[in-house]
């Protein structure tokens, strides 16, 4: 049980970085790169839940998680990438140095909201994952280029599955999982597609 | 019995979605016709049947009336869409693909609202995301992704929060069905949470901004199915968990949540140029209402009945404001400002949207008036909430019906409108006048 506990721990940590560093990375290319390692780790820990709890169905979850999140859509996002070379190396109009303090900022008042949710579920396990959701829904909102925006929607993804499997482990997450992944890969042929006729699309701002 | 007619409402649906992806648009039409009818038939059976539930489906007589809503608008909007149709230059995706996904739309808020489980309830609202933004997708124009890009990440961030509440909803109640659950502590987080994830999907403040967009991009067929059914079940949604919570300071979130959506909402519809647009800031108006009635269950249950009344009543006016809305967009007109002298140009049409506009508004004694009134006596006991909420609800009715009065009346140049374009609008206009009596003779024994 420690042991397990301490693995668990230790990848959620590794995971909680590459949101960081999603967060703060200014070439999409790299980013891409980020975000599939992150997926894997996350995949790995899945897997690993599911064969200590023995639940196939987190076995199942894991194994689509790694093919379909951490293979097959980073590769489709890295095609777009080179296909369109206006996206090779892109800049985007956020500063590195703004989004560490942002990010900072962001997981100080993650760990202070989370104070209050301790209070209620009595164990500290959902704090990694809800750091990680609000860096995702920041990634949302600070980015304009909208592949940048997709890599945010896989972070609060990889976030809520991460929620799920520490705090509620059960089968209905297989089905939560391969919903959010097609919703993903929904998301970014509509983008990629529109992109062959109207180049990059960028959302000035989420207001109607 | 309820069982197999429930899946029967579920196998006519799926059967048009699937014969629109093989044949060809004029039979994927008829498929869904047919199809919308059945189900609605089958969902007014379904009213007089006794409640019934097991651990797949929930039939109570808040399902049940949803499920007239939903397959009564998709009938609407199968019956109009010929007309809308032919408005689009180019389609993103094939028509009937487009036909297939207008059954599945159905079928994902069918399935929302008749779950035990909130989990599954999640699940499927959030499907019905994806595929209602492929449907705004339909007309291939630089604007029509935008607004399905910016739903489909708001509503996608909402939800995403709504699960995080269903998550701790499951660790604390350990399930994640509703039905007589109670849960000890974490009622005010829990539905915080839920407030905030199931009202992003609902349009309420300040997690509305997808909303003017998507109605006012999609296809008018869409938008009334957008507006009138799945706004409703997300709200019902949340309607379930509330009820679980049974918490003081969260029917005071819950309530000024909906005033604030309903003040707004109020504010913009003043400033709006677009039709659809404006159509778009009356339905959250009017979901703002139906929060503050869900609000109000935690004092008495019955309360859901005015919410219901609110819902009926919106469906049959916002799909009749939507079909109309896509009638003048086939004549070239989207602007509020270019609509001129409308009664001129078609009486059935202009008549639709007149009494539309009386009943989302909720001008007595047009049906929403009876859902409003009981929501506003209700809250009487809380002479604060109960002026802010009066007040907002003038002022929704002030800005709705000026920009309606401009379009009517003001003069201009006339259209030359078929029958045809108008009879939809026009059938449900009819249809609402009798639901006043409907609601007058049997609504307020329930």
């Amino acid at each position: 049980m420690i042991a397990y506990n301490a693995v668990i721990d230790f990848l959620g940590v590794l995971i909680l970085i590459y949101g960081f560093i999603i967060l703060t990375e200014n070439y999409i290319h790299s980013l891409v790169r980020h975000l599939q390692s992150q997926t894997i780790i996350l995949s790995i820990l899945i897997i690993i839940a599911g064969a200590y709890l023995k639940m196939w169905e987190l076995i199942a979850l894991g194994i689509f998680t790694l093919l379909f999140r951490a293979l097959l859509i980073p590769e489709l996002l890295l095609r777009g990438i080179k296909r369109e070379h206006i996206w090779e190396h892109r800049e985007f109009g956020v500063k590195a140095k703004s989004s560490i303090v942002m990010g900072i900022i962001t997981a100080i008042i993650g760990i202070i909201a989370y104070a209050g949710i301790y209070r209620v579920l009595g164990t500290w396990n959902g704090m990694i994952p809800f750091i990680l959701l609000l860096f995702g829904l920041l990634i949302i909102i600070m980015r304009r280029n909208a592949l940048a925006q997709i890599s945010g929607y896989i972070v609060e993804e990889n976030a809520l599955l991460y929620l799920g499997i520490v705090l509620y482990p059960i089968g209905f997450l297989l089905e939560v999982g391969i919903l959010l992944d097609v919703i993903g890969a929904v998301l970014l042929a509509v983008i990629l597609s529109a992109e062959k006729d109207y180049g990059p699309i960028e959302i000035e701002e989420l207001s109607g | 019995m309820q069982e197999s007619v429930i899946y029967s409402i579920f196998g006519v649906v799926v059967a048009a979605s699937l014969i629109s992806i093989i044949k060809n648009n004029t039979i994927a039409k008829f498929a869904n016709i047919l199809a919308a009818s059945v189900a609605f038939i089958l969902s007014l059976y379904l009213l007089i049947q006794p409640d019934f539930h097991n651990s797949w489906l929930y039939l109570d007589f808040v399902t049940k009336v949803m499920f007239v809503i939903i397959t009564m608008i998709y009938l609407f909007a199968a019956l109009h869409a010929n007309v809308c149709m032919r408005n689009i230059k180019r389609f993103f995706i094939p028509p009937n693909y487009g036909w297939s996904l207008l059954a599945g739309f159905t079928l994902t808020m069918l399935l929302a609202v008749s779950t035990p489980s909130l989990g599954y309830a999640w699940l499927w609202l959030e499907a019905s995301t994806i595929i209602s933004a492929t449907l705004i997708l339909m007309e291939k124009e630089k604007s029509h992704v935008e607004s399905a890009w910016r739903y489909v990440l708001i509503a996608s961030s909402g939800l995403a929060i709504g699960l995080f509440s269903i998550i701790l909803y499951g660790e604390i109640a350990g399930g994640f069905t509703w039905v007589n659950a109670t849960i000890s502590k974490g009622a005010i987080l829990i539905g915080s949470l839920a407030l905030i994830g199931f009202g992003t999907k609902a349009g309420l403040f300040p997690m509305h901004t997808w909303l003017p967009d998507a109605h006012g991009t999609a296809p008018s067929p869409v938008s009334a199915l957008l507006s009138g059914a799945l706004l409703p079940s997300s709200l019902i949604v949340f309607y379930r968990i509330y009820g679980v919570m049974h918490s003081l300071p969260l029917f005071y979130l819950t309530a000024i949540l909906g005033i604030l959506t309903v003040w707004i909402a109020s504010l913009l519809m003043i400033s709006q140029k677009r039709t659809k647009r404006l159509f778009a800031y009356s339905s959250m108006d009017v979901m703002g209402i139906a929060t503050v009635g869900i609000s109000l269950t935690y004092f008495n249950p019955s309360a859901i009945y005015f919410v219901l009344i609110v819902f009926i009543a919106h469906a049959f006016g916002k799909s009749a404001l939507f079909l109309s809305a896509g009638t003048l967009k086939r004549h070239g007109k989207e602007e509020i400002s270019e609509i001129r002298n409308l009664i001129g140009s078609s009486k059935t049409l202009s008549f639709a949207i007149l009494v539309s506009a009386l009943t989302v508004t909720g001008a007595p004694p047009f049906a929403m008036f009876f859902g409003e009134f009981g929501i506003f006596i209700s809250l009487i006991s809380h002479p604060w909430l109960f002026f802010f909420l009066i007040s907002g609800v003038l002022l929704s009715f002030l800005a709705l019906n000026y920009h309606m009065i401009s379009m009517l009346f003001s003069d201009g140049e006339s259209m030359r409108i078929k029958l045809s374009e108008s009879i939809v609008p026009f059938g449900i206009s009819i249809a609402s006048l009798f639901l006043i009596l409907i609601i007058y003779f049997w609504g307020w024994n329930l």
